[in-house]
Parts: C-alpha cells; sequence; structure tokens
C-alpha cells in the first residue's frame, strides 16, 4: 500500500462572521484515498470549514491548499479546484426544476462537456450501484470525485 | 381551463402541447373568421365587419411585437438591476422609475409628437411610436418581475451550482434562469395580458387598431352600445386565448406538478 498523500491541507484557518469567530486557527489535512469525518456540536464550524475548502465562504486568514495549489478568489484556479472536490450541502439543493437524471449529469455535460447520452448511460450506471449498497447519507460532506466521472 | 380537456394517461408535454397547439389555432382561426362572424350580425355591426376584424389584427400585431421587445427589455433591465456593476444598476433604476412614474398615454404621445422634435430626422410612423412606447412601458413592469424571479431562486442554488465547478454563465442558464423565469411566469403573463388591454392607447396617436375603429363606428352611428359592446368581447376573446397560451407553458415548466 501506498503512503497516504495530503490532498487538501489547511493551515491555521480562521473564519468569523462578525464579532462570532466560528474557525479558530484550524489545521489539518485529508489524505487520497481516506475517508475522514469531522465530529463537533452544532455550530462548531465543520459545514464553514467545508464551505472555505470550497471558496463558497472565504476564510479571513490562513490558507488551504488543494494538492499544493491555494484556494483563493482566481476564477479559473478554482474552477478546476471545484472540478476535483466537491460537496453535499446540509439541505442538499437540488436543482427542482430538472430531473433526477438531469441532476446527475449536469456536471459532468457542462463541466467535463461529456455527451449527453455517455453521461445518461454512466448516471444509470451509478445509480444502480448505489441503490444496491446500503444508503450511505452524510450531512455534509466533501470528497474527491474523479472514481465517478469519466 | 383547456390543459384539463387532454385525456388523464396524456404526459404533461402532451398535454401543454395540445394546448398550445390548439390555442394558437383557434386565435388564428378566431382572427380569420372574426370578420365572417360579425357580418351576420345587425347593424352597424355587420356592415363594419371587416374594420372590427383588421382592427383586432392590429392589436394583437401591436401586442406580440412590443410584448416580445418588452420581454428581452426587461429581462436586460432586470440582469442590469441585479449586476454588480453600480453604473448599470443605476441606468436600470432610472428607467423602471421613469416609466412606472408617468402614465402610459403621455408616454405614447412623448414618442410621437416630443421624440422627432428632440431627435431630428427621427419620424416614426404611427404604429412604429406605439411599439416603441408601449415595449418601453412593459419592460419596465417585465423587468420587476423577472428581478422578483431572479431574487426568489435561493442563493443555496447558486452555491450547489458553484461548488460542482460550473462556470458562470452555466450557473446562470442552467441553473438560476430557468427557476427565475418559471417564478416569474404569472406576472409576465398578467403584464403581457394588461399590455393587450393597453395597446388601446396608441388609438390617441391615430393607430387604427380595435378601440380606434369602435369609437370612429359609434361616432358614426350613435350606438355606442352595440359598437363598444363588440369592442369588448374581441378583447375578452384575445385576452382568453393568451392565457391558455400562457397556462399551457406554465404547465410545461411546472416541474414538481403544483398547478393542477
Amino acid at each position: 500500500m501506498s503512503t497516504p498523500q495530503a490532498f487538501i491541507v489547511a493551515d491555521h484557518v480562521c473564519k468569523s462572521f462578525g464579532a462570532h469567530q466560528v474557525l479558530c486557527d484550524v489545521s489539518t489535512h485529508f489524505n487520497t484515498g481516506e475517508v475522514t469525518v469531522i465530529i463537533g456540536a452544532s455550530g462548531s464550524g465543520k459545514s464553514t470549514l467545508l464551505r472555505a475548502i470550497n471558496r463558497l465562504e472565504p476564510h479571513d486568514s490562513g490558507s488551504i491548499t488543494i494538492e499544493g495549489v491555494p484556494v483563493s478568489d482566481d476564477i479559473a484556479t478554482l474552477q478546476k479546484q471545484r472540478c476535483d472536490v466537491g460537496m453535499v450541502f446540509q439541505q442538499f439543493n437540488l436543482f427542482g426544476h430538472l430531473s433526477v437524471l438531469d441532476n446527475i449529469t449536469l456536471a459532468p455535460r457542462r463541466v467535463r462537456h461529456t455527451a449527453r447520452a455517455q453521461a445518461n448511460a454512466s448516471a444509470c450506471m451509478s445509480m444502480r450501484t448505489s441503490t444496491r449498497g446500503s444508503s450511505r447519507a452524510a450531512s455534509s460532506s466533501a470528497w474527491p470525485l474523479p472514481a465517478l466521472w469519466p | 381551463m383547456l390543459v384539463a380537456l387532454w385525456p388523464e394517461r396524456w404526459s404533461r408535454q402532451q398535454r401543454s402541447n395540445a394546448t398550445l397547439v390548439s390555442a394558437l389555432v383557434l386565435m388564428v382561426l378566431a382572427l380569420s373568421v372574426l370578420g365572417q362572424l360579425l357580418s351576420f350580425l345587425p347593424e352597424p355591426i355587420g356592415s363594419n365587419a371587416q374594420a372590427f376584424a383588421a382592427g383586432a389584427r392590429t392589436t394583437l400585431w401591436l401586442t406580440l411585437v412590443s410584448g416580445t421587445l418588452g420581454l428581452l427589455l426587461g429581462t436586460c433591465a432586470a440582469l442590469a438591476r441585479t449586476a454588480r456593476w453600480r453604473a448599470l444598476r443605476w441606468v436600470a433604476s432610472f428607467y423602471i422609475w421613469a416609466i412606472r412614474g408617468t402614465p402610459l398615454l403621455v408616454q405614447i404621445l412623448f414618442v410621437y409628437f416630443a421624440l422627432p422634435a428632440l431627435v431630428p430626422g427621427l419620424n416614426l410612423p404611427d404604429f412604429a411610436a406605439a411599439v416603441v412606447a408601449l415595449s418601453l412601458n412593459v419592460g419596465a413592469y417585465n423587468s420587476e418581475s423577472v428581478r422578483a424571479g431572479l431574487l426568489a431562486v435561493p442563493r443555496g442554488q447558486t452555491e450547489a451550482a458553484r461548488a460542482l465547478g460550473l462556470g458562470r454563465l452555466h450557473v446562470f442558464f442552467d441553473v438560476v434562469f430557468p427557476q427565475a423565469f418559471k417564478i416569474a411566469l404569472p406576472p409576465l403573463v398578467s403584464n403581457f395580458v394588461a399590455l393587450l388591454k393597453d395597446s388601446s392607447l396608441a388609438y390617441a396617436i391615430g393607430v387604427v387598431e380595435l378601440t380606434n375603429v369602435g369609437n370612429r363606428i359609434q361616432s358614426a352611428t350613435f350606438q355606442p352600445i352595440a359598437t363598444l359592446s363588440t369592442v369588448a368581447v374581441t378583447y375578452l376573446l384575445l385576452t382568453t386565448l393568451v392565457t391558455q397560451i400562457s397556462n399551457a407553458i406554465e404547465y410545461r415548466f411546472d416541474v414538481e406538478g403544483r398547478v393542477k
């Protein structure tokens, strides 16, 4: 087995909303090929950390890097990073105007420019495998995507 | 409602299509046979049936052209009002403030009489002047409806789309706009129906549309009840058919099945 490599690294990350400090000097890392769980009381900043990794909530200080590249406001880099690191929201935020299939295939089609037929086929395949396994619901989670997207 | 007429087993899309097609066919049919239908009526309608039919066609044409332009204008103004660039927001706000704060009749008269004086060489014919004024007017109201739709799309939708790595244009066109349009559709339709009726104000600058025809005939024949009732019923026919078309569109966009 190869030694685990740090894929996402958070270094002294701070974030506050007004006077309320949510992330206080957080340093951690997530390795490739591992499942990591973040546990904490509600309001302790689990989701904020995930949102910061996705740059939906810019952090105040410290640094977050994905494969050594810092997460910043640079649109091109950010887009590339968001292709590799996804997130499931607490309220899921499904696209209500789209079918289940279109919800799944929207990103592969638009981001990876996969043809619709191919995207549909691979989406149907992953739907079949995920219904066979137990439901693995998580309130929110970040995960590396390449395995799912061809 | 036409949508409810179709068999239960038909899909939403099939019913929507059937309604759209039949409402459009009915619209064309109504306009083409209106002349013949009215000619069976007693005086003074029968002898002026063709004038009524031509007036109705002008009214519908005026509404369709200004409605389309107004929708484009409204969407642009709504985007400008929600834009990041402050100057753009100001321009859009000024436009909406000026148009919504002045009477439509004044706007129509202004475009027809004052604009040629302000911009030498710009002598718009009556129909074009009415189209410009009506589009500007309905555009301002549409922009507020579209803006309401844009603001009603939850922030989580944008965040989810961005988190998937979608570019800014895709976030807008694939996720935000379709949902915003669906929410904005009912007020947009009511603006369109209002426009159909407001197009009657174009008679002030001499456009020979339905109201103008009716008014001329009633003053020539001294029979206001018959002529104005015919005018009103024709408007009612047109607005009913327009509402059927918009209902069909609304029904199609309603993926969650809330519209019964």
